[in-house]
C-alpha cells in the first residue's frame, strides 16, 4: 500500500515537473532543482485543501501552481485529489 | 448552396477537461460536441493545452489544431475583473468572461463564484448540464446522447441537478 502511494507521488511529482518546465521554458533538470518532491507534496495539498474548501477556483489552483489549467485536472487525477467542478 | 455556420459557446477548462475525459474507455464526449457546435476556447487555455502531455491535452490539442475547438484572444477589457477577482478567480475563467462579453456568445462556467461574476458583469452563463441541454433543444443533439452525458458526467455536479436536467431533456418547450 505504501509503495503504490509513493509511486503516485511520485508519478505526480514528475508530471509537474514536466508541465512547469515546459511552462517556463527551463529542462526538467532545472526544474526539479527548483521543487523538491516534498516541497511540490506540502504546496500542492495546502492550496488543494483550500481550493476544496471554497476559497479559490481550479483555475485559480492551477495558476498558483503554476501549471497549465488544463492539465491541472490531470495532475490532481494522478495524485488521486478530488476536483471540485463547482 | 453553403454549409450553416455551427453556433459557438465559450468553454472553460473545467467543462473543456470533462469532454475530453469521459466517457471512459470511448470516445470523448468532445468529438460528439464539436459536430454540433463549435467551442471557442481562451487562447490562454489552449496555450497550456498544446504543452501539456496528459491524457485531456492529447484528445484537445489535435482538435485544436485542425480547428475545430477555436482559440480566440481575449481582450484585456474590462480591467475591473482582475483588479478585484484575481485572487479567487483564475486567468482561465477571467478570460472566458472577458470573452463572452466582447463577443456575445454564450459562456459555460460551472464554478460557482466565476458563475456569479459573470452574472455581475451582465453576462447569463450556462452551467454545463444546462449547456448539453441546449445542445439537445437548439443544436440537434440526439436526447439519448443528452441524458447519457448528462448521467455519466453528474457525478461531477451537485447531485440536486441531476433530476431537474433529466427532466428538461425530455421537454422540448425548454426550461421549466
Amino acid at each position: 500500500m505504501e509503495m503504490q502511494a509513493n509511486e503516485t507521488t511520485r508519478e505526480g511529482y514528475l508530471l509537474y515537473i514536466e508541465l512547469i518546465a515546459a511552462v517556463q521554458h527551463i529542462s526538467e533538470g532545472e526544474a526539479q532543482a527548483r521543487v523538491s518532491e516534498s516541497d511540490f507534496l506540502a504546496r500542492l495539498h495546502d492550496l488543494h485543501e483550500r481550493h476544496m474548501a471554497g476559497e479559490f477556483s481550479a483555475s485559480k489552483l492551477a495558476d498558483l501552481l503554476g501549471v497549465p489549467a488544463l492539465n491541472l485536472y490531470d495532475l490532481l487525477e494522478t495524485m488521486e485529489l478530488p476536483v471540485r467542478y463547482y | 448552396m453553403t454549409e450553416p455556420t455551427q453556433s459557438s459557446y465559450i468553454l472553460d477548462t473545467s467543462q473543456l477537461s470533462i469532454l475530453c475525459r469521459f466517457p471512459l474507455n470511448r470516445q470523448p464526449y468532445i468529438h460528439t460536441v464539436i459536430s454540433v457546435i463549435r467551442p471557442v476556447i481562451p487562447e490562454a487555455v489552449i496555450l497550456e493545452a498544446r504543452r501539456g502531455t496528459s491524457t485531456i491535452a492529447q484528445v484537445a490539442s489535435p482538435l485544436v489544431k485542425r480547428g475545430l475547438i477555436e482559440t480566440r484572444v481575449a481582450p484585456p477589457e474590462p480591467r475591473l475583473l482582475d483588479e478585484v477577482y484575481e485572487d479567487e478567480l483564475g486567468s482561465g475563467e477571467r478570460a472566458v468572461i472577458r470573452l463572452a462579453l466582447s463577443t456575445g456568445l454564450p459562456c459555460i462556467l460551472d464554478d460557482k463564484d466565476a458563475f456569479i461574476v459573470a452574472c455581475r458583469f451582465g453576462l447569463r452563463p450556462l452551467i454545463f448540464q444546462d449547456f448539453i441541454i441546449d445542445l439537445v433543444h437548439k443544436h440537434g443533439l440526439p436526447v439519448q446522447t443528452g441524458i447519457e452525458v448528462i448521467r455519466s458526467t453528474s457525478r461531477s455536479f451537485p447531485a440536486m441537478f441531476l433530476a431537474h436536467s433529466l427532466r428538461r431533456l425530455q421537454d422540448d418547450r425548454g426550461p421549466i
